[in-house]
């Protein structure tokens, strides 16, 4: 039931911010940005998709709740590293360094102690609720398991 | 005990809620605090990041993780966290509140003239179909569950209840078939065996001691009426990974539980044994 209840929070939440970015164009465009800078940092160390989509999910989460500075491009960034930084602590058992996992085009390079701060507001905006609790993928398999995609049941599907 | 060192303002969701710190445990930054709305006595770990180069600690976002996925009755409670606002002397802390515990077994241990009462004891890993009513066989369990609980923090209540708090796991917890059932009389040490691989393991090489060897040392140590300081000299760390996995799955099970183990061509590993039982 618990389970449910924080899904629904936070599909409300989302449907929320998915309203908001509609409105505003600037938020729309940076948070694409973000996300795909933060796809291909994910790809560059070769994380899990699990990574890459917890990040984004506290990216939003953040960004529903908070407000940043519109005119400068910087604050996004940093973002972006702390949100993934936190993903890549949470689900991947080896995590490169903030430095390291800046040096994918990025356009400022910022402190181990900045994107310290940056994750403590993160973590504290989020509530310490960092388990993303339904991820997709916990689910796929489960599908796959369903589908009926072995040659041989095929086959004999059609034989019959 | 509850003398008043430290006063410490900590927010939660937006509250500010004052804790008395009354006890500061040693180094580590652990404090006995009252949540001041409810009266509730609780303990604050306060998490460390001074020397900290990769922003937050990876083993304290870890810790977290595992500790609000596991609900268990041995597995000491994170009720929340809460951090400290700018401005005092606790500038920025961070702290994890679990339930206050009223005695650390290794300190306990430590500390000289301190005595177990018996229902502190008994609860400790005991089966609860086994009638225990013997002071020394209730001793040998405990001494047996303390060697299970070592890699983790121990702690007490005044009436006996265990709770361990995970240090660091960073490692996959791996995977044993544990048949705990009623000693003999005798055979009181603990012996780990994979018939699989035809080897035994015995409490020795766990770290532990071989108690018949040392069977004057553990006398003293269990016998006498003075039993409470057990344990605690004896070498008691075990000596591999897979070793410590075990010991904190088995903290994890109640009596008769299994833990079931992967075959090697299915994915299990040569460390995990395969069909391994657990006897004291």
């Amino acid at each position: 039931l618990s389970l449910f209840d924080s899904e629904h929070d936070h599909v409300k939440e989302r449907t929320r911010l998915l309203v908001q970015l509609r409105k505003t164009k600037w938020l729309r465009n940076a948070r694409e940005e973000a996300i795909n800078w933060i796809l291909k940092v994910c790809a560059y160390y070769s994380f899990r998709p699990e990574t890459a989509y917890v990040s984004a999910i506290y990216l939003d989460r953040f960004l529903f709740s908070r407000t940043l500075k519109q005119d400068k491009a910087w604050p996004m960034q940093l973002l972006s590293v702390a949100c993934l930084s936190l993903a890549a602590k949470m689900e991947e058992s080896k995590v490169p360094l903030l430095l390291d996992l800046q040096m994918v085009e990025s356009r400022f390079l910022f402190k181990p102690k900045t994107v310290q701060r940056m994750e403590l507001l993160v973590m504290a905006t989020l509530k310490w609720r960092l388990g993303v609790i339904v991820k997709p993928f916990d689910f796929a398999h489960l599908f796959i398991a369903r589908l009926p995609c072995s040659a041989s049941t095929l086959l004999g599907d059609l034989n019959y | 005990m509850t003398e008043i060192r430290e006063e410490v303002e900590v927010e939660s969701n937006g509250q500010i809620i004052k804790a008395v710190i009354s006890e500061v445990f040693s180094q580590r930054q652990v404090y006995m605090a009252k949540e001041i709305k409810t009266g509730e006595i609780v303990a604050l770990k306060k998490i460390r990041m001074d020397n900290e180069r990769e922003g937050f600690p990876i083993t304290a976002i870890r810790e977290i993780k595992i500790l609000k996925k596991l609900h268990h009755e041995n597995v000491i409670k994170l009720k929340e966290i809460v951090t400290s606002p700018n401005g005092n002397k606790y500038k920025g802390g961070i702290y994890m509140v679990f339930e206050y515990m009223d005695h650390d077994l290794t300190g306990l241990a430590d500390r000289p003239g301190m005595r177990l009462t018996v229902p502190q004891i008994k609860p400790v890993g005991v089966d609860a179909d086994v009638q225990i009513d013997d002071l020394s066989r209730a001793l040998m369990f405990s001494y047996v569950f303390y060697k299970i609980m070592w890699r983790w923090n121990k702690l007490m209540t005044e009436n006996g209840q265990l709770k361990s708090i995970i240090k660091e796991l960073k490692v996959p917890i791996t995977t044993f078939i544990v048949e705990p059932f009623v000693p003999h009389d005798q055979e009181f040490y603990l012996s780990i065996v994979s018939e699989r691989l035809g080897s035994t393991i015995s409490f020795f090489d766990s770290g532990g001691i071989d108690i018949e060897e040392n069977w004057d040392k553990v006398k003293t140590i269990f016998l006498s009426e003075a039993c409470a300081p057990l344990i605690a000299t004896l070498p008691l760390e075990s000596l591999s990974g897979s070793l410590s996995n075990f010991q904190v799955y088995t903290a994890l099970l109640k009596p008769h539980e299994r833990i079931m183990a992967l075959d090697l061509p299915h994915g299990g590993h040569l460390s995990h044994g395969y069909q391994v039982k657990f006897c004291f």
